[in-house]
């Protein structure tokens, strides 16, 4: 209880507050817009999350996530294409909805659902955040390196759809990147080549803006399309009488089930958003509109990719470890600006933490507003032609990696950056683990290292109850996914 | 160094051997070969990472607000945008924009270079 006390007052100055509603207003554009996920969005605005309060840049960056959480869904409905990969399910009914002129009804109910979602999700993980954290206060390197592990595991195995060998070989690369500088333990220099400017490593901002934005735009420039975006007429945007009751059990039952996958580090929104649709539809008595125009499908995946990103977020604060991609940005974001999560916060720094549980409540009320008094204007952005974005994308990446210490390398790790990301997409390698890679990389490899320091050379500390139980977890993950992908068909890449 | 470290040299070498393992196992399983890339396109790409590193190596001599809306009208006409407002207006107006935001905003240095006395 004294912890949201802290948590409300701790927002409550104007130059916070006014953060949430810009940072809503940026997520809503951003998410609405193809090509620009909430990761890209969120690395654009780590430059200047970087020269603000912290509370104040965790409110900027925070009303992004939440706020491009629901906007995904709108070209996922109007055009058939998820604005973010977490809207995937949702263009499932949410397109045949709007090609039957019920796109405006759509759009409403993928708002209320993911405001529905994401507000209870956010509640869930005021609660559960604290308890997680108190637990893991036990935590040794042990237990620590086996979360580590489990959230490779997961984001490669589960959370992607390509070859398992591409998602491997991203995090390794992810691996050898943040090996740069000076190794956290002994001290010892890596990769330096004996420049100084890489003993000091990659900085995180410039890498990151560059392999998803300066990338991004590479790849955009190889597919230049010149069509312009369909026109659509959304119809009516109520959700008729009764979606109360029509309505209400799915985006609840789906809030849970997007919350329950969100809490397992690695699983991120999109499979949240497809198992709450599996789910819903399987416990529907009429099927046969799914996939057809049901609402409910629609409703199902909003309401469980917002949950689930609020789920992702109770190992980002209480362990330290990300919980999807755009949680890693988060947690890059807390160590740029020198919060060290994990358990600790909540007893060294709960007004921080509390403080961006309160953003997150006060962001959905507002995304609530916001999307729903402009989404005429939300329905434009879509359209916004990619000829005309990708260029000032492309300054905005120069420019914020720039501004991060004033120095021309970070641009050249940009740009380096960016034509690795282009190189990567376009040969078919997933990018979210080598974000993965960089972020959890060390956390694996520290508390790897202590562990064997502390058990004088000998591998028993991987068989602690926990410890092993985690490790077993993963391993199994890891076979489900092999599993996964021999069935799905014999003929597609499985290794 | 701590005795029973494994090392700095460890996480290099696991990542390293994993590497040419997945590597070679890539090479196996039928894969849909990536589509090559147009002549055409190889050479808007290049001319992109060109003009990116022309403005990364002027823009401290040029100045941020003469070198950037430079960079932004070169990758405008690059994506295909050939009207006049696109090519002009909306460099100088985002230019406009971001250094003051930058600058005032975030008080964060953007280079700098000084015309007839005055720097900009």
């Amino acid at each position: 209880m004294t912890g949201w006390i802290e948590g409300f007052a701790a927002i409550a100055s104007w130059s916070t507050l006014v953060m949430i509603p810009i940072g809503v207003a940026l997520g809503i554009a951003i998410g609405a817009i193809p090509g620009l996920t909430a990761t890209v969005g969120m690395a654009l605005f780590l430059p200047f999350v970087f020269s603000l309060e912290p509370l104040q840049g965790l409110a900027l960056l925070l009303g992004i996530y939440n706020g491009a959480a629901y906007s995904g869904a709108i070209p996922a409905v109007l055009i058939k294409m998820p604005g973010t990969p977490a809207a995937a399910a949702t263009t499932i009914d949410g397109y045949p909805m709007s090609q039957k002129g019920r796109a405006g009804e759509a759009l409403t109910i993928s708002l209320v659902a993911s405001v529905i979602g994401g507000f209870l999700g956010a509640l869930a993980l005021s609660f559960a955040a604290p308890v997680l954290a108190r637990y893991a206060l036990n935590f040794g390197s042990a237990e620590f390196f086996a979360i580590a592990v489990l959230a490779l595991t997961v984001i490669i195995s589960i959370g992607s759809e390509a070859k398992l060998t591409k998602g491997l070989i991203s995090a390794m690369l992810g691996f050898l990147i943040v090996a740069i500088g000076f190794d956290p333990i002994a001290g010892f220099p890596r990769f330096t080549f004996g420049t100084t400017q890489l003993q000091g490593g990659i900085e995180l901002i410039p890498l990151l803006v560059g392999l998803f934005g300066l990338g991004e735009a590479f790849t955009q420039m190889e597919k230049l399309s010149k069509k312009a975006a369909p026109k659509v007429s959304p119809g009516k945007f109520t959700m008729g009488r009764g979606w109360v009751r029509r309505l209400g059990p799915t985006m609840v039952g789906s809030t849970v089930v997007g919350f329950g996958t969100g809490l397992l580090p690695g699983v991120g929104g999109d499979v949240g958003g497809y198992m709450a649709y599996n789910e819903t539809r399987r416990f529907a008595k009429d099927k046969t509109q799914f996939g057809k125009g049901d609402p409910r499908g629609v409703a199902a995946s909003e309401a469980a990719n917002n949950a689930s990103d609020m789920g992702s977020l109770v190992s980002t604060f209480a362990l330290g470890i990300p919980g999807n991609a755009q949680s890693a940005l988060l947690l890059g974001a807390l160590l740029i600006i020198g919060v060290q999560p994990g358990p600790n916060l909540f007893t060294s720094n709960s007004s921080l933490v509390f403080g961006a549980f309160a953003t997150m409540m006060v962001g959905y009320a507002l995304t609530l507003i916001i999307g729903q008094a402009g989404i005429r204007f939300w329905i434009r952005v879509v359209s916004v032609p990619p000829r005309m974005l990708w260029p000032g994308v492309m300054v905005l990446s120069v420019i914020g990696s720039f501004a991060v210490r004033s120095n021309v390398f970070d641009v050249l790790v940009t740009i380096g950056a960016g034509v690795l990301g282009y190189v990567l997409t376009r040969n078919g390698f997933p990018l979210a683990p080598v974000l993965i890679g960089v972020i959890v990389g060390p956390i694996a490899e520290q508390n790897f290292r202590r562990s064997m320091i502390s058990s004088q050379g000998s591998y028993e500390w991987m068989l602690q109850p926990l410890t092993l139980t985690i490790l077993i977890v993963a391993a199994v993950a890891l076979a489900f996914a092999i599993w996964a992908r021999v069935r799905a068909s014999r003929r597609l890449p499985v290794l | 160094m701590l005795p029973h470290d494994p090392g700095p040299g460890f996480l290099p070498m696991l990542a390293g051997a994993g590497l040419v393992l997945c590597g070679l196992a890539n090479l196996f399983g039928t894969d849909a070969p990536s589509a090559a890339i147009s002549r055409d396109a190889l050479v808007r790409v290049g001319a992109m990472l060109a003009v990116l590193l022309l403005y990364t190596s002027f823009v401290e001599q040029l100045g941020f607000v003469i070198a950037t809306p430079l960079f932004l009208a070169a990758q405008l006409a690059l994506f295909g945008n050939r009207r006049v407002v696109t090519l002009i207006v909306y460099p100088v107006a985002f230019t406009l924009v971001t250094y003051l935001l930058f600058r005032f905003g975030l008080e964060v240095a953007l280079p700098r270079t000084t015309i007839g006395g005055v720097r900009i």
